[in-house]
């Protein structure tokens, strides 16, 4: 049980580096979508390691589904193109930040786990013991969750309907823009 | 500190490195960070600035869940907090009871409201890049430098030519 | 004696009639000539007054004198007094002094008439008088050395007064720089000296430094120096003397300020502001005689510049210049007299010499005004057109040469001093000098009155006025002064060495016929060569060109000064202009280039660009939490966490 929990970690781990490393040296939106799409289903696969198999459901559901579906929504909206070059990512800035990232980590991490005294091997959780937490302990923020997710789609709703209603009035409308070349 | 996350690790046998612990999924999370990161400040489109946030919304979850998994409830400061460590329930609550005794995986109710959180962000962020979309006609972070000070030193390695 | 009570007149009548010639003159439109006159004029004769009747009272009781102070600058221990002191050396230098101004100021009015600065002309003119007259009066070196430094200020205001001509704007920067040594040295000598005069001051009887009191502060130094640095300091002050009476090497500065007006040569440097430094030196005798070889060292100084000043004098075409450097040799020769201790007859010799001289002056002032040139070789002949004229010089060649009218008695004083102390080199080289000025003066007076005029000025006209065309405002200044050169020295010499004497001094009633006979059959002969060698033309003299041209370069000295000032001053100027420039600004410089630099720095960030404004948020949320995590990590590990 041990070796296949090994096994699949490391093949899990393959499989998403190659998606984000693709996700990262693409040229095309598109692509990129598509490569986060399934590094976000590797992800998922983790949680069911971590016997979290209720996040990991979520996960798929959410990130495939709806997630994906906005940003291809708003890819189509916005008539994107394709990329010619992405020649920012190989400056400085990019070599530096994983330096950065390791330093944000290495102070955050330590915090964290200093509040706890022991580590063992991998705890299990039923899904009833998720529930329970959820409605019991954190049933204010569960709540609140939810409002704040309709108001987010009341608003974006909003958006690109008064927007669009207004389309052809700012269409002229054309300011501030210095170094692009495309109108 | 470093020790105590590193101590499952068994020393004198080496293939047992290889056992996913608490500090490879720590370590992959990183990585995942990063790659967020990097995609994040190094883009020249907006809704690529928000594929980079979800990577790292996402890697944080994967933190918390594998903290949570990981760490010993019956050590832990915030499961004292409830009614399951005191003598009193442990003497009239026998361990099958599991209304008395339930585990409480706190870390997955937080990666999985960090999720939600996420998702609004994007959706709120995808409004936005509409409104931007509707006033410049195109998507392109060398358009957006109203804020750029009036003394500022021109350089020529800014990307001009690059993702549309 | 009321008079002597209310004393400080003396000291202010000239400044109050500068002080109210400068206010019709400063309020109107025009300059009031008449008033600014009269004021000068009653200033003048009014202190004349006062002062002849002072020393009348002092002769008579001989050993009377008034001193009035008051305190000045209160520090503790260091006071500094201003005040009065009248006794009979300064009643003396007083009288000489305004006996001297009196005429100049009358002979200003005429000569100054259609000048533009008139007003300004005189109110320097009292300014000056009273500058001097508090030197004369002052009761203290502290007090003496503040109206030293005026008399030099307003000397210097006067010589430049015609300031649109660059010579005399140059000539008035030197005499003042040059006397800026004279300054200093006068003022290291007042440090060297306070310092030992303090210590013993508490009970304040006597100002700091009090003139009437020598001893005291002398001896004082004397016994706590030791001989060889109290002769430094003594030095210090001779040379002060010298640089102030135009001794060698210092008298290109009085050559040099012959660029003034011509009363203002009369009265400065005729009369008064030369003879400061011999004054300096008389009042502080008693402390130089303590000093073994200061009075040597000066009448060493005294005898070289009477000699070399004479021999100048000789080659000079310039009537200014050659009674410029008269006037340096004779000051030499007063300076001699001090150092060999014939203080009387320093003193008498000091006051004979300032009216004659002035006189002269006064006389080529009118020279210049009725021929417009002041070189001798284009003159010639004045006697026939200005008899006046030629008869004053001749006057005034006599009494500057020794031989008769006053200046036979003030020299005749010295020399029967040096005779009768056996100085006989001393002597021998001053009655060398004394034919030197015989040689210079005569000159003069051949070249100019005698022979046949050069010139293209028409003085037939001339002949019909009275006085032969001068101006009665320019001659009665100068008859004034001719009668008192002519007779004051008769009248006072009997009794001048009763009158102020000094006690180490012994020979003063000897007289020596012998001496004044082989003098007088010696300056006989030399008038009889000058007149046959400048009037008739009998002989000629050939000029030897290298020494005439040494001797007219005034050994060169103008050229050393010269390469002083433009090395030390200028050089120290641009020095510490660089200094100031690179390195004082320069660190100024540098902060305003620090901190554009780091603006430049900043104004990176800056850019509007979205990707750098996420980078850089994180770079510093990271450093923030770090410097959060230092502290807390310090805060464990001071309570052992």
């Amino acid at each position: 049980m041990e070796v296949l929990n090994t096994i699949i970690f490391y093949i899990l781990i393959l499989i998403c580096t190659l998606c984000a490393a693709f996700c990262l040296f693409q040229k095309s939106t598109i692509n990129s979508i598509a490569g986060a799409i399934l590094l976000f289903w590797g992800f998922s696969g983790f949680y069911f390691l971590l016997n979290a198999p209720y996040l990991g459901a979520i996960q798929i559901m959410l990130w495939g589904a709806g997630i994906g579906i906005l940003m291809l929504f708003s890819v189509m909206m916005t008539n994107l193109k394709n990329d010619k070059k992405n020649s920012l990512l190989f400056s400085l800035k990019t070599l530096f930040t994983p330096v950065l990232g390791i330093i944000f980590a290495l102070l955050i991490i330590p915090f964290i786990l200093y509040q706890f005294k022991g580590f063992k091997s991998i705890q299990v959780y039923t899904m009833s013991d998720f529930a329970a937490n959820l409605y019991k302990n954190n049933a204010f923020a569960f709540e609140l969750t939810g409002i704040l997710l309709f108001a987010a789609i009341l608003g974006v709703t909003a958006v690109i309907v008064i927007k669009n209603t207004h389309k052809q009035v700012s269409d002229t409308d054309n300011t501030g823009f210095k170094k692009g070349e495309n109108v | 500190m470093f020790g105590e996350i590193f101590s499952f690790i068994n020393i004198q046998n080496p293939a047992n490195w290889l056992q996913p612990g608490l500090c490879h999924y720590l370590i992959f999370a990183l990585f995942i960070f990063i790659t967020g990161l990097i995609i994040t400040i190094t883009s020249g489109n907006l809704i690529r600035i928000i594929i980079g946030i979800e990577f790292m919304i996402n890697a944080v979850s994967l933190n918390f869940v594998a903290i949570n998994a990981f760490v010993n409830e019956n050590n832990s400061y915030i499961n004292s907090l409830t009614a399951s460590n005191s003598t009193i329930i442990q003497n009239f609550a026998p361990v099958e009871n599991l209304f008395f005794n339930f585990s409480i995986p706190e870390g997955q109710t937080l990666a999985l409201f960090t999720t939600v959180i996420g998702a609004i962000n994007m959706a709120a962020g995808l409004g936005l890049i509409l409104a931007v979309y509707f006033k410049f006609k195109n998507i392109n972070t060398n358009g957006l430098n109203n804020l750029k000070s009036a003394d500022c030193p021109d350089y020529d390695d800014l990307n001009t030519e690059d993702d549309i | 004696m009321d008079i002597i009570q209310n004393l400080w007149m003396l000291l202010i009548l000239p400044l109050m009639a500068a002080f109210f010639i400068f206010i019709p003159n400063g309020c109107m439109s025009y300059p009031k000539r008449r008033i600014t006159l009269f004021l000068t004029l009653f200033g003048t004769i009014l202190s004349l007054v006062l002062t002849s009747v002072c020393a009348h009272h002092l002769m008579v009781h001989n050993n009377d004198f008034f001193e009035s102070n008051i305190l000045f600058l209160n520090a503790g221990v260091f006071k500094i007094h201003l005040g009065v002191l009248l006794d009979n050396v300064s009643a003396f230098m007083l009288i000489i002094l305004y006996a001297v101004s009196v005429p100049v100021c009358a002979f200003s009015y005429n000569y100054m008439k259609n000048e533009e600065g008139f007003s300004r002309y005189f109110i320097f003119l009292n300014l000056f008088i009273f500058s001097m007259a508090g030197l004369i009066l002052s009761t203290n070196l502290i007090q003496f050395y503040i109206f030293w430094e005026l008399v030099g200020v307003f000397s210097y205001l006067l010589i430049g007064f015609y300031y649109k001509k660059p010579e005399a704007e140059r000539a008035a920067r030197k005499a003042f720089l040059i006397n800026r040594i004279g300054d200093f040295a006068l003022f290291a000598a007042i440090l060297g000296f306070t310092y030992f005069a303090i210590q013993d001051n508490e009970s304040i009887l006597y100002p700091l430094l009090s003139l009437k009191d020598v001893n005291s502060w002398g001896f004082l130094a004397y016994v706590q120096l030791g001989a060889l640095m109290y002769t430094g300091i003594c030095l210090l002050m001779m040379l002060a003397a010298c640089v102030k009476s135009a001794q060698f090497p210092f008298q290109v500065w009085l050559v040099e300020a012959m660029e003034g007006p011509t009363p203002i040569s009369a009265l400065i440097h005729g009369a008064t502001m030369v003879t400061a430094g011999v004054y300096l030196l008389i009042r502080v005798y008693p402390a130089l005689i303590l000093s073994p070889s200061v009075l040597k060292i000066i009448s060493i100084i005294g005898i070289i510049t009477a000699v070399t000043c004479g021999i100048i004098a000789i080659s000079q075409n310039d009537i200014k210049k050659i009674l410029a450097f008269s006037t340096s040799s004779q000051t030499g020769l007063m300076m001699t007299a001090l150092g060999c201790g014939a203080y009387s007859g320093s003193i008498f010799h000091l006051g004979m010499h300032g009216i004659t001289k002035a006189m002269m002056f006064l006389i080529a002032g009118i020279v210049i005004k009725k021929t417009l040139s002041s070189n001798i070789k284009f003159l010639g002949g004045l006697r026939e057109h200005f008899p006046i004229l030629a008869a004053g010089w001749l006057l005034g060649a006599l009494s500057l040469s020794g031989f008769f009218f006053s200046g036979f008695y003030s020299k005749e004083m010295i020399i029967s001093h040096l005779y009768s102390s056996n100085q006989f080199l001393y002597l021998g080289l001053f009655v060398f000098a004394g034919v030197l000025s015989i040689l210079y003066l005569f000159r003069s007076y051949f070249l100019m009155f005698e022979g046949n005029y050069k010139g293209s000025i028409d003085f037939s006209k001339n002949e019909e006025l009275p006085y032969n065309g001068i101006d009665l405002f320019l001659l009665i200044p100068s008859a004034f002064l001719a009668f008192l050169s002519a007779f004051l020295g008769g009248f006072l010499a009997p009794d001048f060495q009763r009158y102020i004497y000094i006690i180490r001094q012994k020979f003063y009633l000897i007289r020596h016929p012998e001496l004044e006979i082989s003098i007088f059959i010696l300056a006989g002969v030399m008038i009889y060569i000058m007149w046959h060698i400048y009037g008739v033309r009998r002989f000629k003299i050939k000029k030897i060109r290298l020494i005439y041209r040494f001797i007219v370069l005034q050994f060169f000295i103008n050229k050393i000064f010269e390469w002083l000032y433009k090395f030390l001053i200028k050089g120290t100027a641009k020095v510490i202009k660089a200094i100031d420039k690179y390195f004082i600004n320069g660190f100024y410089v540098l902060l305003s280039q620090v901190a554009r630099f780091g603006s430049y720095l900043s104004l990176r960030l800056q850019n509007g660009n979205l990707n750098s404004y996420t980078f850089c948020s994180f770079l510093f949320v990271t450093l923030i939490l770090l410097c959060a995590v230092m502290v807390y990590f310090k805060g464990l590990s001071n309570y052992g966490g």
